[in-house]
């Protein structure tokens, strides 16, 4: 196990003026490890990444990679920088050289091949990602995904022992989302070790074999996948994943009627898990016709009515709730007259199951359909 | 053809300016009475003692502060003259208590008015000015000039209402002194520009090397710092002199004595345009072959201009990489150094570096001159070089920085490739004033172009044809320096490369 180990951090402290983002880290990375890093923003999960390769100074701490301790004074990052590559969320291609150009740069000045050799590697990286048409291509000529494609291929050009991936999917649109994920996928199928930062809970889980949940200044739980994603152990990783598994909007009237940014919504969140797009379509449908029977029937004056899509990986379960404001006296009678409504009759053929509870404070009910 | 426009466009405006600035006809009309006025006056001076009498209290017993002109009795019946003076020229023309105008010109010019009923106007020119006054027409009458051949094409001269001796001077506080004028040969002496007292020097002390000052405020400090070992000035100021500067000696002996005159515009002798054109042309080009000047003058131009462009340009750099490499300090003293770089007129840091910095060492006026407009350029460059680095953004230096590459290796390889697209039109901006700044030099004696041009101005007495010689002159050199650093930058723009270049030494499988 210890021949294995490439990166262990010891007290790893790193504070800003106005926060401290990590407050005592202690990790061991291996060999071989994919490690996927979650957590809500602004829990340091950026800066974890960049103190590993010391674009940040930790204040203090030492972090030893390959038994050469980083932090110290006397260490060459340079040197140990070419070992530990990094792909940005805004790619950073160098913009005044062509593709190939950015994939040999390091080679030829810092590994010191000669061009012919670092061209051969660069043209070999640009095929495994797709790139190599765009060879004589400057970054401006590219789209998104094609860049970080390329600037994955760059990474790989200096042979690191592990590449560090910083949301590398969060710039993109979403339709470009899986070329770049299926090129992280593929490169973690040939053993290379990493570290990804992804809010892409279903992408983590099908390419990790760890989990850093970080929160509370440090990486609160660290586990295989199925242990962080789905049998979470501490209560923030569990809050964490039920929300990022859940859609919550505050709808007001003024948005209504133009549901169109909604849909949007909805379909980048279930696309998410791989929902096919025929049952995102009829969630769609029915969101529309919840909206319209709360907004017509129930909702109260101020027309305010908060709205939640949760899907539960396991049992492949959607629900769609929503709790409006309401004053209307919600007795026997009224349900009545609800159940007799054209809405509620369409809803009636899209529904799994139908619940009415008790909603969170300040709301009189909530009611919750199965998709 | 396209690229040549410009030049086209310059030397039509340059010819039709020609045609279309006024000549003004009027005054012409009345040129000829007003030199028989101005004759009949003078010699009436000279019979009555009037001129003896304007000599003792001017310039031999002159009673300085409290001397005044008698500017009474003026009817102005017949009409207002216009006067060109020499401004600031102590005891001749200067500006007394309350700024009225005093001095023996200005007692001459109220005298005539007096006897012949006209309302005097004054204005003050600098004395290479004076002609280009009188031959455009902006003045009827201009008072104190020295006659000389090729002055007399351009205007009529009176006889002279008063001599000098022109005499060279010491400043006995820095130098053992000269006992005759023989022993300035091979020193350093200095002239006021547009005098024409180089001639003189030329004749009485062969050997002397002349420098040219642009005004006699800056050969003082010249002569006090030992820049120059003498001065040349004129006998009539020289009592002033001495009481602001007690250590400066005169030297016994006059180079040349010095009739002051008074001149009206020539009538317009009715040569047609071209003949003007042509005679202009051979006068500020060919006559003593002062074409001669013009390349020198371009030549000074051009070495202050690239020299200090160059060394301005890797100064910057340096700087930059300094900051760079350096904590908060060194960003700070640079910051404030530009700021004081950027606000100062060139002129006053010109004479800052002259006077001051290297006001005790013995250092080439072209060096100082060198140095200082490359730390200006220096500063402009850091800025430039700042924008750009800004405008490249912090993800490519942290992209060079993960890679591996040091910080000056992400700068060079990555960052200032990137930036000099952002700041290149700006630079060659920066270029352009840079030409048009070297134009005040002159202040410190160099004879780059505007100088020269000046110099052939007071020899010719041509208002317009060196002006506009020298603005066409300036405006080819600036397009050839923008096109050389439009070259320059295109060639540095890595986009511009070939796909040959790009795979230069890649066999392709
Ligand atoms: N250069 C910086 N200067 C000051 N504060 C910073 C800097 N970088 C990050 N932070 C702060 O540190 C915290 C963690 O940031 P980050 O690591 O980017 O979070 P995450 O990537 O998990 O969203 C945030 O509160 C952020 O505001
Ligand atoms: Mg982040």
């Amino acid at each position: 196990m210890s021949d294995n180990k490439l990166i262990e951090i010891q007290h790893l402290r790193k504070e800003y003026e106005e926060v401290t983002p990590l407050l005592d880290v202690n990790v061991t990375i291996n060999k071989g490890d994919i490690i996927a890093v979650i957590g809500p923003s602004g829990t340091g999960k950026s800066t974890l990444l960049r103190c590993i390769n010391l674009l940040e100074r930790p204040t203090s701490g030492k972090i030893i990679v390959d038994g050469e301790d980083i932090t110290d004074h006397k260490c060459d990052i340079n040197k140990v920088r070419t070992k530990l590559g990094m792909v940005f969320q805004s790619f950073n291609l160098y913009n005044h050289l062509t593709v190939v150009e950015n994939c040999m740069l390091a080679q030829t000045t810092l590994l010191k091949r000669s061009r012919q050799e670092a061209y051969e590697k660069a043209m070999e990286l640009l095929k495994s990602v797709g790139m190599e048409d765009f060879a004589l291509s400057y970054p401006e000529q590219l789209s998104g995904g094609q860049k970080q494609r390329v600037a994955i291929a760059r990474t790989l050009s200096t042979d690191p022992e592990i590449i560090l991936f910083d949301e590398p999917t969060s710039a993109l649109d979403p339709l470009t989302v899986g070329e770049v994920e299926e090129i992280i996928a593929k490169l973690a199928g040939e053993g290379c070790t990493m570290m990804i930062v992804t809010h892409g809970i279903e992408f983590a889980r099908s390419i990790s074999n760890r989990v850093f949940y970080m929160d509370q200044g440090g990486i609160y739980e660290d586990g295989p996948p199925e242990q962080v994603f789905d049998e979470p152990e501490k209560e923030r990783t569990r809050k964490f994943i039920r929300r990022l598994a859940c859609l919550e909007k505050k709808l007001t009237e003024d948005d209504g009627h133009d549901l169109r940014d909604e849909f949007q919504d909805i379909f980048g969140f279930l696309s998410n898990y791989k929902i096919e797009t025929k049952r995102i379509v009829k969630v769609c449908n029915a969101y529309e016709e919840f909206y319209n029977l709360v907004m017509r029937y129930i909702v109260g004056e101020d027309k305010t009515v908060y709205v939640s899509l949760e899907y539960y990986a396991k049992e492949d379960k959607l629900t769609l709730s929503m709790a409006p404001s309401s004053t209307v006296e919600m007795n026997e009678e009224f349900y009545e007259k609800l159940e007799n409504t054209l809405e509620y009759k369409i809803l009636c053929n899209y529904s799994l199951g139908y619940k009415n509870e008790e909603a969170d404070e300040g709301f009189g009910r909530r009611f919750t359909m199965e998709l | 053809m396209k690229r040549l426009l410009p030049v086209i466009i310059a030397l039509c405006i340059l010819v039709a300016s020609f045609i279309l600035l006024p000549k003004s006809e009027e005054n012409k009309k009345d040129s000829d009475l007003l030199e028989t006025q101005l004759n009949e006056y003078i010699a009436k001076m000279k019979e009555n003692g009037e001129t003896d009498e304007l000599e003792k209290y001017w310039v031999t017993e002159y009673d300085r502060g409290n001397a005044e002109v008698d500017k009474s009795g003026i009817t102005g019946e017949n009409g207002k003259i216009i006067f060109a003076a020499e401004a600031s020229f102590e005891p001749a023309c200067f500006a007394g208590e309350g700024g009225e105008l005093q001095g023996f010109s200005i007692d001459f010019i109220y005298r005539f008015c007096r006897e012949y009923g006209y309302e005097p106007e004054i204005k003050c020119y600098e004395y290479t000015a004076m002609n280009d006054a009188l031959s455009s027409g902006k003045v009827d009458i201009a008072v104190g000039v020295l006659e000389d051949e090729e002055r007399a094409e351009e205007m009529t001269f009176t006889d002279n209402f008063i001599k000098f001796d022109i005499i060279a001077v010491y400043d006995s506080a820095v130098s053992n002194g000269f006992n005759s004028l023989d022993e300035l040969n091979g020193k350093k002496v200095g002239i006021q520009s547009g005098t024409g007292y180089e001639q003189y020097l030329e004749v009485a002390i062969p050997d002397a090397e002349p420098v040219f000052f642009g005004d006699f405020a800056s050969i003082y400090p010249a002569l006090q710092q030992g820049k120059i070992d003498a001065m040349l000035t004129e006998s009539v100021s020289f009592g002033v002199e001495k009481t602001e500067m007690p250590s400066f000696v005169a030297i016994d002996g006059s180079l040349e004595t010095m009739p002051l005159r008074t001149a009206v515009a020539k009538t317009d002798d009715g040569g047609t345009f071209l003949d003007n054109l042509q005679n202009s042309f051979s006068k500020t080009f060919l006559r003593e072959s002062r074409w001669q000047m013009f390349v020198k003058g371009v030549g000074i131009t051009l070495l202050l201009t690239i020299t200090s462009a160059v060394l301005g340009t890797i100064l910057g750099l340096l700087i930059y990489l300094w900051c760079a490499h350096g904590k908060k300090a060194e960003t700070k003293f640079t910051n404030i150094l530009c700021w004081i770089m950027n606000s100062t007129p060139t002129v006053v840091l010109l004479m800052v570096f002259y006077y001051v910095i290297f006001g005790s060492y013995t250092i080439s006026n072209t060096v100082v001159a060198i140095i200082a407009f490359t730390i200006h350029f220096a500063c402009i460059f850091y800025d430039h070089i700042i924008s750009g680095v800004k405008a490249v953004g912090n993800g490519q230096v942290e992209a060079g920085r993960a890679q591996g590459f040091t910080q000056d290796q992400t700068f060079f390889k990555i960052i200032f490739p990137q930036a000099a697209e952002h700041f290149m039109p700006q630079y060659q901006g920066s270029i352009v004033s840079l030409i048009q700044e070297t134009s005040v030099v002159g202040y410190i004696a160099i004879m780059d172009l505007t100088k020269m041009s000046d110099l052939v101005r007071a020899r010719t007495y041509e208002a317009f044809f060196p002006l506009l010689a020298t603005a066409l002159i300036y405006f080819l050199l600036i397009w050839v320096l923008t096109s050389i650093v439009k070259f320059i930058s295109k060639k540095i723009d890595k986009k511009n490369r070939k796909k040959e270049k790009i795979l230069k030494g890649i066999k392709l499988s």
